[in-house]
């Protein structure tokens, strides 16, 4: 166990002998590395603060094919990636268009662009190059009419559907899951075509405008999401907002994992015997790394069968 | 032998006096952390009619904090 101390973990990542922790609510820095399987820190980076090096924000994290780490701080509108061996500086920054409204997430669609959704609301996702600048708009927020009080701009209804996002380059699948509501949207980037929206009956986010903010007030959906060579995983946590609120649910986090194959067909659900926020699947040792909030010791490790 | 009795009672009342003392201490340090929280959320909220409520993970549209719920 880390002797770091971790207040919202909220994203994890494995990469061979390294452990990246991403906290949403920090003391100090927003990411660690850890040995593993030894759990050794190694080093904590992305500070929080306002100097211009520092994070107000990191709302992911993510490994690419060289090792490279990338974090994305949403209040500063930037992606910065560090390297291996630096300690805390970072070795890039990216400045995102002025033309979004706080990218929610991002993944690496190759080595020059990101797929990033927003808070526009007039696209689903939008691909970036790494000067930061827009290249094009994909798909729309894939909402039934009626899903909640529709105000003349777009910001409530992106608001509501806000998503997390995971691509596979492998065979070019993004999967977007939404946090207010239980729907799973499966795109093929490559040939810029919806495979399919898994969306149960009543289960699109639920929310009323105020202003120009959306107010939910249906249940947390998922909360993370992994695209694998087969299959797709999502943790969700099915709480209202009303047991929320009336404190009836206290716990943070959710306790099932939901399989889907590629085309969203449902495979199996598992369900932990701990909450969890964010989880790291590593398919081919069968081994899924979940972050629980509630507890003192919040990374915990599953085995899982086939 | 009356004198040590009075010195025994009073040692015993200033004890148990600066046990309840220290045990009320440990709550209310840990009423002050949760309120801090609160006050975190809602200090940063705009907009009077929205309010972010507890350290989550939901985007708060009237501040930059992540919080558990809003209303």
């Amino acid at each position: 166990m880390p002797d770091v101390y971790l207040k919202y973990p909220f994203r994890v990542r494995l990469n061979d002998t390294s452990l990246y922790v991403m906290d949403i609510h920090p003391i100090d820095y927003y990411c660690h590395e850890f040995s593993y399987p030894a759990m050794e820190h190694k080093r904590s980076f992305a500070k929080r603060g306002e100097a211009p090096n520092e994070f107000l924000d990191a709302e992911n994290i993510r490994l690419d094919h060289q090792g490279r780490f990338w974090v994305l701080d949403a209040n500063r509108k930037k992606i910065v990636h560090f390297g291996k061996d630096n300690t805390s500086t970072p070795q890039e920054t990216i400045m995102l268009d002025e033309a979004f409204i706080r990218t929610l997430d991002f993944d690496l669609l190759d080595d020059s662009t990101f797929i990033v959704p927003d808070y526009t609301g007039l696209h689903r996702l939008s691909l970036v190059n790494l000067d930061g600048k827009f290249v094009r708009n994909l798909f729309s927020i894939p909402a039934s009419s009626g899903g909640g009080d529709m105000s003349d701009s777009n910001v409530p209804l992106a608001q509501a559907w806000r998503p997390f996002l995971r691509y596979n380059s492998q065979h070019g699948i993004a999967v977007l899951v939404t946090q207010l509501g239980q729907v799973l949207e499966i795109y093929d980037i490559r040939n810029e075509r919806i495979v399919n929206i898994v969306k149960p009956i009543g289960m699109e986010p639920h929310f009323v405008t105020k202003g120009n903010y959306a107010v939910p007030t249906g249940i947390m959906g998922y909360s993370d999401i992994h695209v694998g060579r087969a299959h797709i995983y999502a943790v969700f946590w099915g709480h209202s907002f009303d047991d929320i609120k009336r404190q009836k649910q206290t716990k943070e986090g959710g306790r099932y994992i939901h399989v889907f194959d590629l085309q969203g067909n449902p495979i199996r659900q598992y369900l932990l015997d701990r909450y969890i926020t964010g989880f790291h699947v590593d398919e081919e040792n069968r081994k899924i790394i979940g972050l629980d909030v509630n507890a003192d010791q919040p990374i915990v490790e599953y085995t899982y069968l086939p | 032998m009356k004198k040590h009795l009075i010195v025994l009672i009073v040692c015993l009342v200033a004890g148990i006096s600066l046990n309840v003392n220290l045990k009320h201490n440990k709550t209310r340090s840990n009423r002050i952390e949760i309120s801090l929280d609160n006050i975190e959320a809602l200090a940063n909220t705009e907009d009077p009619n929205t309010k972010c409520l507890y350290a989550g993970s939901l985007d708060c549209p009237v501040s930059t904090i992540k919080v558990q719920y809003l209303f």
